[in-house]
């Protein structure tokens, strides 16, 4: 067979689709129809409800509330604004579970045996009289059991479904005797890390036995004994419409609780049943007070807190419209506080080691009692804070609630933004006044800071907050205090850029950090710290050029450095380019650091962003005209930078961009040229991927090309088929996307070949021949690569073989082939030889495709190369009407391809009849 | 053949004036003829010395005579007839007036204590003649004053003023008492109405030796006239605790506590028979000895109880 003779640009001309200047670009946007449609989108978002959340949240409830609770109850429950606040004090019960882990074991000293598996002794108690409720057996034991916390959660839910059943049994005094005695171990304070969750755990009984009295009461108001519904009761309804019965039952629950002997006890049924009070009447705002008022006789002030935290949760239930409540309750939790931090000897010291840790116990109790009062009274009473002595005179203040920094610290943190900020120097004093060991006083130094920002004051008002807080602040000694509040009026200061607090802080950070090594907690401030001032900052430089910067950058180690790190590298890399000396060696240096530090226990998800920032920094480097600088950084950054596979990538196109730049802009670039040849030789077989070797080699095959080094460029070329080869051994199959880029890749190569001259000592053919080769080494190979691999070495040769090849190397030092060989017979002999071999193996390897649609098209395929590279022969068209021939027991008659590939076949043999003819 | 009571109040409660209704009901399987059908009411306040609490002499003739307040039969059907099997309501009523029962006292509220007890029954007898034995069922009835018949303001606020302190007290601690201040005050409330829980306030102003409890207790006086003497019988019936543990000082405490229902009657000053109750305050301290005996009366003196104070405050209970 012999090859065609071509006429490409004829070819293309012919094969040219016309073309008609276009007047508007299509992707300019067209301003009047998208105003439309974004108006269109603007009135459907007013009234866009999300389905979903409403139904979810429904379900939610229907969970919680569990199988006692019937709608009726929800509905009253979640009326209103009760219907956030139940989620949320589900949220606020799982965090008082979790903020208080405690050690696995508990000692429990337990006043009652209810822990006891001893279920005999309940049985007489039914019939008992209701005077003797109190535990007559009660005996205070001196010995402590030990039992598991697991345990102790356990049995509690059993004694849940106890009085669930004695219920149901309609043994309602078992119920109750069994719910005082539950809450009566809320009395022994000695576990104290574990009492939050003894509390969730008990209330959660309690709630549930309020509901039951609820609803029994209930249902006597709204059904006659035998069971006819006489009055269904509105939501809101007043006391007066309930029947004198039920008021009897509901006066003789209130009646069986007071007769409880212990005060808190008391206090928690006489909470759990709160709501009956409506049954009652309509004025229950003096019973929450006389509550409130009866805590006080509760001294264990972590019993006490959390009393006053399940009234505050209670009293929501009957919306009060008062919260003189809430106050009092802090009052008191205020009176006890200043009791322990008064009390310098052993208030109760064989419980309350640690003042501080029982402190931190009590503090969710008085915040959740500080977000009711502002959930409720702030709007309706806005002189509240005045009570606190926020906003009224100091000097003659009559306060409600002691100052003390815990509550203070709480009220901060519901305060609206805008209020703090008003009052801010007020708060400030109010700080310096107030110190005790409640809570540390730079805490709420942060939180007022943190408002601060918040509320963006204006300049004027910021300005003494600021002289106070900094003036406070040189006082401490210890760095972590002092950077806690600095990292908080941060913001504030940056966004002023009052440069002057600014150095102050940073004199004071170094003042103290001199005096020792930075601990976690410092580093974790520091971070901040500096993570704020770089984000400030539009540019790096302005960040450099502050005082201390660097020095305080260098305390910092470890993880908060590397954070740090990264994130100044992603403010330098988000600018174009990097081309400060100093600046390249300074993120140099932090990259290193970063690269260093990447080990096991990274996660992959940080290991990606390391590796993609510093490839990022490594790509954005500009040393101008320095090209030879540039690539001794690139062989800095490839052994710096070993561990990220990534950046190599980076680092060859890099080195090739020089090279393309040394060609275009220098007059002697060879020398430079080779080595970064070399630098890319060296660099690519490092790469672990096959594929992307390949791409590489190729690449720079193509710039040695480009500058005129043609045996490196066979040389890369011939790398890039042993990366065929080792591709292909490695693995037996690829995916899909694999294999398209495979051989996009080896059909690059071939279209390569063609330029590179072929004075190879084992001729032209050597590339063609060893690629056929490795894929008849490689008999697992798809076929769809053999064939379309064969395919392109026949277009190859049929190229080659061209009297005038379609394209040259730009270089005119590299010399054609069509100039090289020309009219050389055994050159031609060779092109032929090699075709007729992968002519052979391509008929083998549609023959191995088992797959009949793949077949059909890959015969096509070949069908098509033939007839575009050969003369029209007999052999030609036999060969090829074999090919249809297979296309066409594999594939749909009606196959555009197929149809397609037949009208070409009968156009060339038509020619060719008519050449006959 | 069963016979049943039932009243028109489920409650059962009636007011001295108001008319009891009610109704007998027999099931019967078998017609049963009777002569007549009766129903007694009767009140009285029975009255008994516990052994023990009296002297030797007393206790043998401990149970005093009853004294009647009501006794009347009513004839509900006069002549002999005939019950139908099946079931059968038969109803009657009655007035509660003082008028009717003349000699007798006044209508007291139903009550039962340790020695004292007052007490409503309604008999139902169905007479079958002098060969077949009577059908009879019987129920209590409660009798409660009638508070808004009460002359005047029902609930004077009268309130009384106490102190404790380490010279009200006769006392093992007081040496220890001593070394500090010991000093609570308060003021509680001498009269209430049933219904209402007794109110009144407490402030702990100092104490040298840290306090474990403070509770009210509720005391019942029961003084009954035998022969010549009276014997009076004190009891416990509930206790409250108002304070757990060492309460904050000059913090004024409730003292808030619900009269139990039953075991409280109004205040009862009769001839032969009183009903009084007191209120006492107990404070307990925190000391070793405590531990010992966990378990005992609060009334019995013991040296840790403290300041057993038994503030002398009759409450007059309306």
């Amino acid at each position: 067979m012999e090859f065609r003779l071509r006429d490409y640009e004829g070819e293309e001309i012919a094969a040219a689709l016309p073309r008609v200047p276009a007047l508007d670009h299509p992707l300019a946007p067209c301003p009047f129809s998208s105003s439309q449609s974004q108006g269109v989108a603007g009135c459907e978002k007013v009234d866009f409800d999300d389905p979903l959340r409403v139904r979810t949240t429904d379900v939610a409830e229907c969970v919680e509330d569990g199988k006692h609770v019937d709608g009726d109850l929800r509905r009253i429950l979640s009326s209103e604004d009760g219907h956030l606040s139940t989620k949320e004090w589900a949220l606020f019960k799982s965090s008082l579970m979790q903020k208080f882990s405690c050690s696995n074991m508990i000692s429990v000293s337990f006043t009652s045996d209810i822990l006891a598996r001893n279920s005999k002794e309940y049985k007489t108690l039914a019939d008992m009289h209701m005077e003797e409720l109190d535990d007559p057996e009660m005996v205070v034991r001196e010995e402590k059991k030990v039992i598991t916390r697991q345990e102790y959660v356990s049995r509690l839910q059993e004694l849940k479904g106890e009085i669930s059943q004695a219920w149901r049994a309609d043994d309602r005094i078992k119920a109750l005797k069994l719910s005082i005695k539950v809450a009566r171990l809320l009395l022994d304070t000695s576990g104290f890390q574990f009492y939050p969750t003894l509390f969730v755990l008990v209330i959660d009984i309690m709630d549930m036995l309020g509901d039951l009295v609820w609803e029994r009461i209930k249902r006597k108001a709204e059904y006659a004994d035998d069971g006819t519904l006489i009055y269904s009761l509105p939501e809101k309804f007043q006391s007066a419409d309930i029947c004198s019965e039920a008021k009897e039952t509901c006066y003789n629950w209130f009646c069986k609780i007071g007769s409880i002997r212990e005060l808190l006890p008391r206090i928690y049924l006489e909470l759990a049943i709160l709501r009956c009070w409506r049954f009652l009447g309509d004025n229950f705002l003096l019973n929450l007070q006389r509550l409130a008022m009866m805590m006080r006789g509760v001294a264990d002030p972590l019993a006490s807190a959390f009393c006053h935290l399940y009234m505050a949760h209670c009293a929501r239930t009957l919306h009060p419209i008062d919260i003189g409540y809430l106050i009092m309750s802090l009052s008191n939790i205020g009176i006890l506080l200043q009791r322990i931090i008064v009390d310098k000897e052993t208030f109760n010291s064989h419980y309350y080691k640690n003042k501080k840790m029982l402190i931190s116990l009590m503090e969710p109790a008085i915040e959740w009692i500080m977000k009711c009062i502002f959930m409720d009274g702030y709007q309706k009473s806005g002189n509240l804070i005045s009570k606190f002595g926020i906003g009224g005179n100091l000097l003659q203040s009559t306060w409600n609630i002691p100052c003390i920094s815990v509550i203070l610290h709480c009220l901060l943190k519901q305060l609206p933004a805008e209020v703090v900020s008003n009052n801010a120097l007020e708060i400030a004093e109010l700080f310096e006044k107030t110190i005790d060991i409640s809570l540390d006083q730079h805490f709420n130094y942060r939180l007022l800071g943190n408002k601060l920002c918040e509320s963006h004051p204006p300049v004027p008002s910021a300005g003494p907050v600021l002289d106070k807080v900094i003036q406070v602040i040189s006082q401490y000694n210890n760095l972590n205090e002092y950077l806690i509040v600095a990292d908080a009026y941060l913001d504030i200061i940056l966004q002023y850029s009052m440069d002057y607090y600014l150095s102050v802080i940073f004199d004071g950070i170094l003042k103290r950090a001199k005096i020792k090594r930075a601990d976690e907690n410092e580093l974790e401030s520091l971070q901040s710290v500096l993570v704020k001032l770089v984000d400030h900052f539009d540019a790096l430089e302005d960040a450099f050029a502050l005082n201390h910067f660097l020095e305080i950058l260098d305390l910092l180690y470890g993880s908060a450095r590397d954070i740090t790190s990264m994130h100044i590298l992603l403010k330098a890399t988000r600018t174009g380019h990097v081309c400060d000396p100093r600046a390249i060696q300074f993120l140099f240096e932090i990259s290193q650091a970063l690269h260093d530090s990447i080990d096991i226990s990274n996660t992959n998800d940080d290991y990606q962003q390391r590796a993609f920032l510093i490839t990022r920094f490594v790509h954005l480097v500009d040393f101008g005209a320095e090209i030879e600088r540039h690539l001794t950084f690139l062989i800095e950054c490839r052994a710096a930078f070993h561990h990220i596979d990534e950046l190599k990538d980076t680092l060859v196109h890099l080195s090739n961009n020089l090279a393309v730049k040394a060609i275009k802009d220098t007059d002697k670039y060879l020398s430079f040229l080779k080595s970064c040849l070399a630098f890319n030789e060296v660099t690519i077989p490092s790469i672990s991927n096959s594929i992307r070797c390949m791409t590489l080699y190729l690449e720079t095959a193509e710039v040695a090309l480009f500058g005129g080094l043609d045996s490196h460029a066979e040389g890369l070329v011939n790398s890039a088929i042993n990366c065929l080869q080792c591709l292909n051994i490695t693995a037996g199959f690829h995916k899909s996307v694999d294999v398209d880029q495979i051989l996009s890749l080896t059909c690059k190569m071939c279209s390569l070949l063609v330029m590179i001259p072929g004075i190879h000592e084992e001729g032209i053919a050597f590339f063609a021949r060893s690629l056929i080769s490795v894929l008849n080494y490689q008999s697992s190979t798809s076929s769809r690569i053999k064939v379309k691999i064969f395919c392109a070495v026949i277009f190859l040769s049929a190229s080659l073989s061209q009297y005038r090849l379609p394209y040259h190397a730009i270089n005119a030092e590299v010399v054609g082939n069509d100039q090289l060989f020309y009219g050389e017979p055994s050159y031609h002999q060779e092109l032929s030889s090699i075709s007729t071999l992968a002519l052979q193996n391509l008929d083998d390897a549609i023959g191995e495709e088992s797959h009949l649609v793949t077949r059909g098209s890959l015969a096509l395929e070949a069908c098509n190369c033939l007839l575009t590279c050969f003369n029209g022969s007999c052999e030609l068209f036999l060969k090829c009407s074999g090919l249809i021939e297979i296309a066409k027991s594999c594939l749909h008659p009606k196959d555009k391809y197929l149809q397609s590939t037949v009208n070409f076949f009968d156009k060339c043999s038509k020619k060719k009849e008519v050449a006959f003819s | 053949m069963s016979i049943e009571l039932k009243l028109s109040r489920p409650s059962r409660v009636y007011r001295p004036g108001e008319s009891v209704e009610g109704k007998i009901i027999t099931t019967l399987t078998t017609p049963l003829s009777y002569h007549k059908i009766l129903v007694t009411v009767t009140g009285a306040v029975n009255l008994q010395v516990r052994g023990g609490v009296a002297g030797v002499i007393e206790s043998l003739y401990s149970a005093v005579k009853p004294l009647c307040i009501i006794k009347k039969s009513i004839e509900v059907a006069s002549s002999a007839g005939k019950l139908a099997p099946g079931r059968t309501e038969i109803p009657f009523s009655f007035s509660l007036s003082s008028q009717e029962n003349g000699n007798h006292g006044a209508f007291y509220e139903t009550f039962h204590g340790g020695n004292i007890s007052i007490q409503y029954l309604i008999t139902a007898d169905i007479m079958r003649g002098y060969l077949h034995k009577s059908l009879s069922a019987t129920l209590e009835f409660i009798v409660e004053s009638d508070k808004a018949s009460l002359a005047g303001p029902p609930v004077s606020p009268e309130s009384v003023r106490f102190y404790i302190t380490q010279d009200t007290q006769k006392h093992q601690l007081l040496p220890e008492l001593l070394t500090g201040r010991f000093r609570i005050t308060g003021k509680i409330l001498t009269e209430c109405s049933l219904m209402d829980p007794i109110r009144g306030e407490l402030v702990v102003e100092a104490s040298a030796v840290p306090i474990r409890s403070i509770d009210v207790q509720l005391l019942r006086i029961e003084s009954i006239l035998a022969g010549e003497r009276i014997i009076a019988d004190t009891s416990v019936i509930q206790t409250t605790q108002i304070a757990d543990g060492d309460v904050c000082k000059s913090l004024t405490l409730p003292i808030y506590v619900i009269l139990p229902r039953l075991l409280v009657c109004p205040t009862v000053r009769a001839g032969p028979f009183l009903i009084e109750f007191q209120i006492s305050i107990v404070i307990s301290f925190q000391s070793t000895l405590s531990r010992l005996y966990p378990k005992s009366d609060l009334r019995t003196p013991r040296p840790w109880v403290s300041a057993y104070l038994l503030s002398q405050t009759i409450i007059s209970v309306m």
